[in-house]
């Protein structure tokens, strides 16, 4: 049962260039009630989650604890307010032993005279593994030990600091479960419900049956907001569904009347491509002026996917044809080559190239096409840049403005830019339009349909199902490293957001 | 002004105030040093400051593209040293043969660096650090670790060397039409823009189609060979080589192309700024001799120029922790 508020978010804005994440959201958090906090990627359950940890500070609204007003300006201050949360990447040093994590940054709670009481440390240290019911051994190193392990010893370890503090802990489990097997999430569920009593618990994961079976109540984010807040015992799995979408498909806004179905000639088509660990034995066909979507949760494989097909990433068993040719996929350049092109999800580091300008972005994979005997003037470099601009119409105002000056969604222009002028027949888009904002979003889905209608053929993964099936001709599902299902997506009947949910 | 030291400079200043710093620098200190001591701009003077600018612009030209790329050649000084000895020992007898032998040589040990650094993928500090002790101990295996003086001072290349057309030495000469083609490839074609992008972001050069690997190895090979080279004019200017001459060349040319503004982080500058700044540091060089600046001084100034440069350039935005 659910007992006093330990910590209580309100009114929370926080806003990222192009994008407002949370929109004046909510949360109460109870010692001895699991929440379970559930949304679609983007929903703001995340940033939410940041901001209560103190990973990130609010642009507005108030956080209390204990009825005291607090700021968190780092982790380690919501840590000593007993805040903490077990990240799904994990947050342990691999070349460290399991004692030297498990008290990384404490070790000053067993020094005496200076040094310290490793017989101390070592009894606590048998002590949370006990707690935890683990086998392995305190001089173990973590990176020896498998990610099930790794997780309950930083739960253990969250446990234990909260234990020192004498305040009831606020622990965040970010999807605990995606690395365990049944038996260990059961284990995993056991020890939750144990210490339920003792603390406030707030469990996200995008298995919603798992959700139900453990929490007391779940709470729904949308568009930046918490819509719901419900005891799970009144909830199915079909109900949160529901609460999770929301609104019609905006058919308008991702230019569905422009979408136009493809030809029947195949361009590129995929045979049983294998990359071990991520995923395995993908087929299927893109034509001439199609546009597919990958649809799946976190982990699904397809982002990976998308680089092997491009060269980025060795596949260890299958073939990518180009109109009928093998490919070689070994590097970027030889896929580039065959007419091939990847707008990279993140634009900062791999997308662009932020201390050069619009023309060096513009013109990198295309300097031996105007180079004439070697020799490549600026000016050629130039003028390019200064057509795309145009025709793209990028807010820049000459070609020599460096990139990082540009907005998100002009940037993503400029990339764009430079596979438009490359006489590409294939375009590879990994989350187009993340941190664009509305107007610059419309604009990208204009040139899509574009490229469309001259016949390329487009591969992608979208921010959201929306914008997934309203763009895509089909959608392909991926689940755990498979393609499991298509889904047809044609201009007069869109599969709704809901039926696409329910194959992830 | 805590700000400004956290973020590098290099990371606030507008990019005219980059561009143009060091040009100022050096008109600055071309006048300072003529008004307190106007002898500088005496003939014989100023052929001395060009020679020693040509010499430590030599030394910089390959060190300036490692740099561009991100990366760092220490081998240069003591490839200087080596191509030293084996340059005098065999002059005398070989004439233009040992010129190609020694670029032959500094082509080789430039390769292997570029190999080491991209095969082995061990980072090019340490990996030229490595080759550079190889170069060193074969500077005094070969040459006994003695100075080796050129047997006959009158033979053809030594006089070529020495000769000067239109009162410019051809020592000088050489260096600039070698720097001139470098800055026309660096400018003007595809694989010297590559460079750029290459030392701007490897990710996305990667993503692009670019082939890193290969322009990283030409970058050493160039490398090796001007150092190469510079043992060369070191040889001509004394008449004789030895197994640390060219040692101090290796900090040399990573000061002359950080002080010029190239970053050494990699992506900004070239060849241009390094021609700079070999002139600021020849300049500052003679001038302090000329202004009478204590030689032990002199370190101390050189140093600190060489730490305020780097800060001026330095964008620590592109670094994520500073090593």
């Amino acid at each position: 049962m659910a007992h006093e508020v330990l910590v209580s978010m309100r009114n929370i804005v926080k806003r990222y260039p192009g994008t407002v994440a949370l929109d004046g959201a909510n949360l109460e958090i109870r010692r001895g009630e699991i929440i379970g906090l559930l949304g679609e990627n983007g929903a703001g359950k995340s940033t939410m989650m940041k901001i209560l940890v103190g990973y990130e500070t609010p642009d507005g609204g108030e956080m209390l604890v204990g009825g005291k007003k607090v700021q968190f300006r780092s982790t380690r201050e919501a840590m000593a307010y007993n805040i903490g949360m077990v990240y799904q990447d994990q947050a342990l040093l691999p070349n460290l032993t399991v004692l030297q994590n498990l008290f990384l940054g404490y070790e000053h709670l067993f020094t005496r005279g200076g040094f310290i009481d490793h017989r101390k440390m070592k009894q606590t240290g048998r002590e949370i593994l006990d707690m935890m019911r683990l086998h392995c051994s305190l001089s173990d190193e973590v990176e020896a030990l498998p990610l099930s392990t790794r997780e309950l010893l930083e739960i253990g370890r969250l446990l234990w600091l909260s234990e020192i503090s004498g305040r009831p802990p606020v622990i965040v489990l970010d999807e605990p479960t995606t690395v365990l097997d049944s038996n260990e999430i059961r284990q995993l569920f056991d020890i939750v419900r144990s210490i339920r009593d003792k603390a406030g618990i707030i469990f996200i994961s995008h298995h919603l049956q798992e959700v139900l079976d453990l929490v007391d109540r779940v709470v729904v984010f949308r568009d930046g907001r918490d819509i719901a807040s419900l005891p799970a015992r009144d909830l199915t799995v079909a109900k949160i569904q529901e609460m999770m979408i929301g609104r019609e498909l905006n058919t308008e806004y991702y230019l569905v009347d422009k979408q136009r179905e493809p030809s029947e000639r195949v361009v590129l088509e995929v045979k049983q491509l294998t990359v071990h660990g991520k995923f395995q034995d993908i087929s299927f066909q893109l034509r001439e002026g199609e546009i597919v979507s990958l649809v799946g949760l976190d982990g699904s494989g397809k982002e990976e996917v998308c680089r092997a097909i491009f060269g980025a990433l060795k596949p260890d068993q299958g073939d990518v044809l180009l109109f009928g040719k093998r490919l070689n996929l070994k590097r970027p350049d030889l896929a580039i080559r065959e007419g091939i092109g990847y707008v990279p999800q993140n634009r900062r580091e791999e997308g662009a190239f932020q201390h050069l300008d619009i023309a060096a972005n513009v013109t990198v994979t295309l300097l031996e096409k105007l180079a004439k005997l070697m020799f490549l003037p600026r000016k050629k470099g130039l003028q390019l840049a200064r057509e795309w601009i145009e025709k793209l119409r990028v807010r820049a105002s000459s070609p020599h403005m460096l990139i990082r000056q540009l907005s998100g969604g002009n940037q993503q222009k400029v990339i764009l830019a430079k596979w438009l002028a490359s006489d590409i027949k294939v375009l590879i888009l990994d989350h187009p339009t993340r941190g664009i904002d509305v107007g610059a979003k419309e604009e990208i889905y204009r040139l899509l349909r574009n490229l469309a209608d001259q016949g390329v053929a487009i591969l992608m993964m979208c921010d959201s199902l929306e914008e997934d099936i309203g763009l895509s001709n089909r959608l392909l599902v991926l689940k755990d490293g498979r393609l499991t299902q298509e889904i047809d997506s044609p201009a007069d009947r869109k599969p709704s957001v809901l039926e696409v949910i329910r194959a992830l | 002004m805590a700000h400004i030291l956290k973020q590098g400079a290099g990371a606030l200043l507008g990019g005219t105030v980059k561009r143009t710093a060091p040009v100022v620098v050096l008109l600055m200190m071309i006048a300072v040093v003529g008004i307190w001591n106007p002898a500088f701009f005496q003939g014989s003077n100023l052929i001395t400051v060009l020679t020693l600018a040509s010499l430590l612009l030599m030394a910089s030209l390959g060190q300036t593209w490692v740099i561009l790329l991100g990366s760092i050649d220490l081998s240069v000084g003591y490839m200087a040293s080596m191509c030293s000895v084996i340059f005098a020992l065999l002059v005398s007898d070989w004439g233009y043969g040992a010129l190609l032998l020694i670029v032959l040589i500094g082509i080789a040990g430039g390769l292997l660096n570029g190999l080491v650094y991209t095969m082995l993928r061990i980072p090019s500090f340490i990996a030229t650090l490595g080759t550079g002790g190889i170069f060193l101990s074969l500077a005094y295996v070969i040459s006994n670790a003695s100075t080796v003086a050129v047997a006959d001072v009158g033979n053809p290349v030594m006089r070529l060397l020495g000769r000067e057309f239109l009162y410019v030495p051809v020592s000088i000469g050489l260096t600039v039409l070698l720097w001139a083609a470098m800055l026309a490839y660096q400018n003007f074609t595809p694989g010297g823009k590559k460079l750029y992008y290459i030392g701007t972001s490897e990710p996305a050069a990667w993503l692009s189609g670019i082939r890193i690997n290969r322009h990283k190895i030409l970058a050493f090979t160039v490398s090796g060979m001007t150092a190469a080279l510079t043992g060369v004019l070191l040889v001509s200017t004394i008449y004789n080589g030895s197994p640390n001459l060219g040692d101090p060349y290796t900090l040399k040319s990573i000061a002359v192309v950080v002080m010029g503004g190239t970053a050494l982080t990699g992506g900004v500058g070239g060849l241009g700024r390094t021609m700079i700044g070999a002139l600021i540091m020849a300049i500052l060089s003679n001038g302090m001799n000329v202004v009478g600046v204590n030689v032990y001084f002199q370190n101390i100034v050189t140093g600190a120029v060489i730490v305020l440069a780097a800060m001026l350039s330095l964008d620590r935005s592109k670094i994520p922790m500073l090593k």
